[in-house]
């Protein structure tokens, strides 16, 4: 787990090269913006953003406010980074964690029938079904649920997060986040479904070929527990392992997502910032993105020592 | 148990019988298109008695295999099945597909698999694997069978109480050795309690002196719970050895049936005679090889010499296990040197330094006087690995992997290369069309050959045969080591023969070392060594062995006397 502090120093360097490589700085556009162009004006700001200097005080002023947690102002917003992010981030965050709990479960499941029922047509459907789901975009997938369950149905709302000016009690205003949630996390999910259901559907094949399972059966064991226990159980691991290499993928999936449901999310404020080049906002996303995923493989990595017994730090057997 | 005439007149036994097959026929679909379906096995009849073990023996191919899955019900849907099974006391024939067949599994009929390290799920403890089969024979949840199954590990030789206890229900598979796992698989196929048990090879995978307590145990068990045991095996000795009546199976048929010590001492079938020639080449006091040596050839400085090896590696949890410790080994031109010890010994990594694959933390190689350079000298000391398919590049054809060697090491291209590659493939007895085959094409026996085909390719001094023919036939092992003897008088090839089959060594070597734990514990010429073991290790090594002539209970008994 400690592997993760160099992975974000890592990041958080790249994060600044790339930075420095962009054109033009937050200062800049802020000026085209207003339409003034006093050099001195310009310099004042440089200096209070921390802009001004070479590149490697610069970098120093960087490292030591990123060790203070501290992401930058941004020019945008007129406000710390930190906190524009941290009033996005919630929602970022339960569409994620929503998405990849339900395209990795319905993954599962659905990749385990089509296992157990592979040949027929249960399985031809599903594999499909999900190879079609895989192959479309997400944002048009967005715009067609949007077409018919918001405007012709009219059972889901057709975007953002919550009603604005309704007057709810918190469990009413839960139920009315979920609401708002149902359509942009199965669009997200149902994009990244194809994924688990093959890869669930060819580990179970693969260890309904294993050794244990022929034995299994010829200890008599009822079809139903070989199916769970020395089937499933065990094609579950390569499934995990999958799930933490897709966070990063998803969380990038989600700024689409976020874009089509009018969600303000972290993707849409990434997209702001690019537009406004607020490049200090666009590194504190970054930056946050990359504590998400890191966050996500640290917990794969605890449930996989729970799933896996070999990857186990004990080593002998307890007297 | 006595002989009964009986068996011999009708191999299909009379009433005591508690498994009965008649007229089993076997026929996988058809493997693609414009194919027609293949016969495995066909007219098979046999039966086994209360108490009583039956040897099933055959190469591979014979259907043994194939036998022993249909009686299991353990086929591959789609699979037919023709004839009539019957167990005492219950209607109806179990070939039939369909409810009868229910409860059968695990209650009546259990098997135990070759590879106990395959045969056991490596994500869940091994004591939930016991009580799950415990309960669903008893309609219990599995917590409540952790007594049976308690039981039955203590049964099996790993108690929870006692000086040698260890809380072996919570281990994992992982955590166990091969001969633990075996004992952990035998408990799950009892867990039951099932009348009859079919074992699939279960000893081969294990070292000698692990598969000789296996078999005691079995052995023990069949005749503490008068279980009905078909023993599956490719060793006619272990067969002979271990069962009250051994069948022989060939290409799909029963070609003789009878009682183990008739066999073993009078086949009456030649093919069984051949057999039994090859397996019990041990036993017989067949005389060593003369070796082609000149004399004086040992005091000079010719030939591979391994000086005062030391390796270690890291262990589990820290540390480091040290896997060799000081050997001293030399193998002279023209001389075959066997290696023996059990898995652990040290053996394989000994074959790797001597080859440069691995390289010794201290202790040197030295060829004709002079340290080994595995870089510039590659082509004088070259490898047979024991798998022959996993050493090849699957995607690519035999004569492939063949040039590699040739170009590289000789120089050799296009005309000239194709004219020794089958010149190479002659030389080891291959077809030279077979070149053009993909490795998955070939028999286990022919692939063997093509990798020793590419060892000779850049003209070595000196190959390691690292357990080269343990995957193989009987027959076949036979042939790849008459070639390789012929390859050691022709051209004064120097051969290290690790193995862990007494018999493959005692067949081929002029001498032989036993590693033990890393340390040589005896070495000497072959003859000696194992007939007049100077060392207690080396006895052991050797009374695990079955004989093919003793049976195995007899064995059992003298060990409760002596």
């Amino acid at each position: 787990m400690l592997q993760a502090l160099p992975v974000l120093a890592l990041v958080a360097v790249g994060v600044f090269i790339l930075l420095e490589m962009a054109e033009g700085d937050a200062v800049d556009a802020y000026l085209a913006g207003i339409g003034s162009g006093d050099a001195g004006f310009a310099a004042d700001l440089r200096e209070r953003y921390g802009l001004e200097g070479n590149i490697g005080t610069r970098f120093l002023t960087y490292a030591i406010r990123l060790a203070q947690l501290d992401l930058g102002h941004s020019v945008a917003f007129s406000r710390d980074v930190g906190a524009v992010i941290l009033e996005r981030l919630p929602n970022t965050l339960l569409m994620m964690v929503s998405a990849i709990l339900l395209s990795a479960s319905m993954g599962i499941l659905l990749g385990g029938i089509a296992a157990l029922r592979r040949g027929g047509p249960t399985d031809a459907a599903i594999t499909v079904g999900a190879l079609i789901l895989n192959a479309t975009p997400g944002f048009w997938l967005g715009l067609l649920a949007i077409i018919l369950f918001a405007v012709k149905l009219r059972w889901l709302p057709i975007g953002g997060i919550s009603t604005l000016d309704a007057d709810l009690s918190l469990f009413g205003e839960l139920l009315d986040v979920a609401w708002h949630l149902v359509l942009p996390v199965f669009t997200l999910a149902l994009t990244y479904l194809a994924l688990y259901v093959r890869l669930m559907r060819g580990a179970m094949i693969e260890t309904d070929a294993s050794g244990w399972v022929l034995a299994a059966r010829a200890r008599g064991l009822p079809a139903s527990r070989i199916a769970l226990r020395h089937i499933a159980r065990p094609a579950l691991l390569p499934v995990v392992t999958m799930i933490g290499l897709q966070s990063g993928a998803l969380l990038g999936g989600s700024i689409v997502i976020e874009t089509v449901f009018s969600i303000p999310g972290l993707g849409a404020l990434a997209f702001e910032a690019v537009l406004q080049r607020d490049l200090q906002l666009l590194a504190g996303i970054l930056l946050t993105g990359t504590v998400l995923v890191v966050a996500v493989n640290v917990v794969i990595d605890l449930l996989y020592r729970l799933l896996d017994p070999r990857v186990r730090l004990d080593a002998g057997l307890d007297s | 148990m006595t002989d009964s005439a009986a068996y011999e007149a009708n191999p299909i036994a009379g009433d005591g019988a508690v498994l009965k097959v008649t007229d089993l026929r076997v026929r996988f679909p058809a493997p693609g298109r414009g194919s027609s379906p293949v016969t495995a096995v066909s007219n098979l009849s046999l039966s086994v008695d209360e108490g009583q073990v039956l040897s099933l023996i055959g190469e591979s191919g014979s259907g043994k295999s194939a036998t022993l899955l249909a009686i299991a019900a353990l086929l591959p849907a789609g699979t037919a099945l023709e004839g009539d099974m019957r167990l005492s006391g219950r209607d109806g024939n179990l070939l039939v597909p369909g409810s009868r067949r229910r409860g059968i599994a695990g209650r009546h009929i259990s098997m135990v698999f070759q590879n106990p390290g395959a045969s056991l799920n490596p994500v869940l403890s091994v004591g939930s694997q016991i009580d799950e089969v415990a309960a669903a024979h008893r309609g219990l949840v599995p917590a409540e069978a952790r007594g049976i199954t308690e039981e039955l590990l203590d049964r099996v030789g790993l108690p929870h109480s006692g000086p040698q206890a260890k809380n072996w229900a919570r281990a994992y598979p992982h955590q166990l050795s091969g001969g633990q796992k075996q004992r952990i698989a035998i408990a799950a196929a009892l867990a039951g309690n099932p009348r009859v048990l079919l074992a699939d090879e279960p000893t081969t995978a294990l070292d000698a002196t692990v598969q000789a307590q296996i078999l005691d145990l079995l052995l023990e068990l069949v005749d503490e719970r008068s279980i009905a045991m078909i023993f599956v095996t490719h060793d006619l000795a272990l067969a002979a050895s271990i069962g009250d009546r051994i069948a022989v199976m060939r290409t799909g048929r029963l070609i003789e049936v009878g009682s183990a010590g008739e066999i073993a001492r009078r086949p009456q079938k030649t093919y069984t005679g051949e057999l039994m020639r090859t397996a019990l080449s041990f036993t017989r006091s067949a005389s060593a090889p003369p070796a082609v040596q000149k004399p004086g050839r040992e005091t000079t400085k010719e030939g591979l010499l391994l000086r005062s090896i030391h390796r270690s590696f890291p262990a589990r949890g820290g540390g480091r296990v040290q896997a060799l410790s000081g050997v001293t080994l030399k193998i002279g031109s023209g001389e075959i040197v066997g290696l023996i010890g059990e898995s652990g010994s040290g053996k394989t990594t000994l074959g790797r330094i001597t080859v440069g694959l691995e390289k010794a933390e201290s202790g040197e190689v030295i060829l004709d006087g002079s340290p080994f350079d595995p870089r510039g000298q590659r082509a004088t000391v070259q490898m047979v690995f024991q798998d022959p398919l996993a050493s090849f590049n699957p995607r690519r054809a035999i004569k492939e992997a063949l040039v590699h060697p040739l170009r590289r090491h000789l120089g050799l291209t296009g005309r000239s290369a194709r004219a020794r590659i089958e010149e190479l493939l002659d030389e080891v007895g291959l077809d030279p069309a077979l070149g053009s085959r993909q490795p998955n094409q070939l028999s286990g026996g022919q692939l063997q050959r093509a990798a020793i085909a590419r060892a000779l390719a850049a003209r070595p001094r000196f190959v390691v045969c690292d357990e080269a023919v343990a995957s193989l036939d009987v027959s076949v092992r036979a042939q790849i080591l008459e070639l390789l003897e012929r390859l050691r008088a022709d051209e004064g090839l120097g051969i290290l023969m690790i193995s862990h089959d007494l018999g493959v060594v005692k067949s081929i070597a002029d001498r032989t070392v036993v590693l033990f734990n890393g340390r040589e514990v005896e070495s000497g010429p072959t003859g000696q060594v194992l007939k007049s073991p100077r060392e207690g290790y080396t006895r052991k090594l050797i009374a695990a062995v079955p004989s093919g002539l003793v049976p195995w209970r007899e064995r059992l008994q003298d060990e409760a006397v002596g």
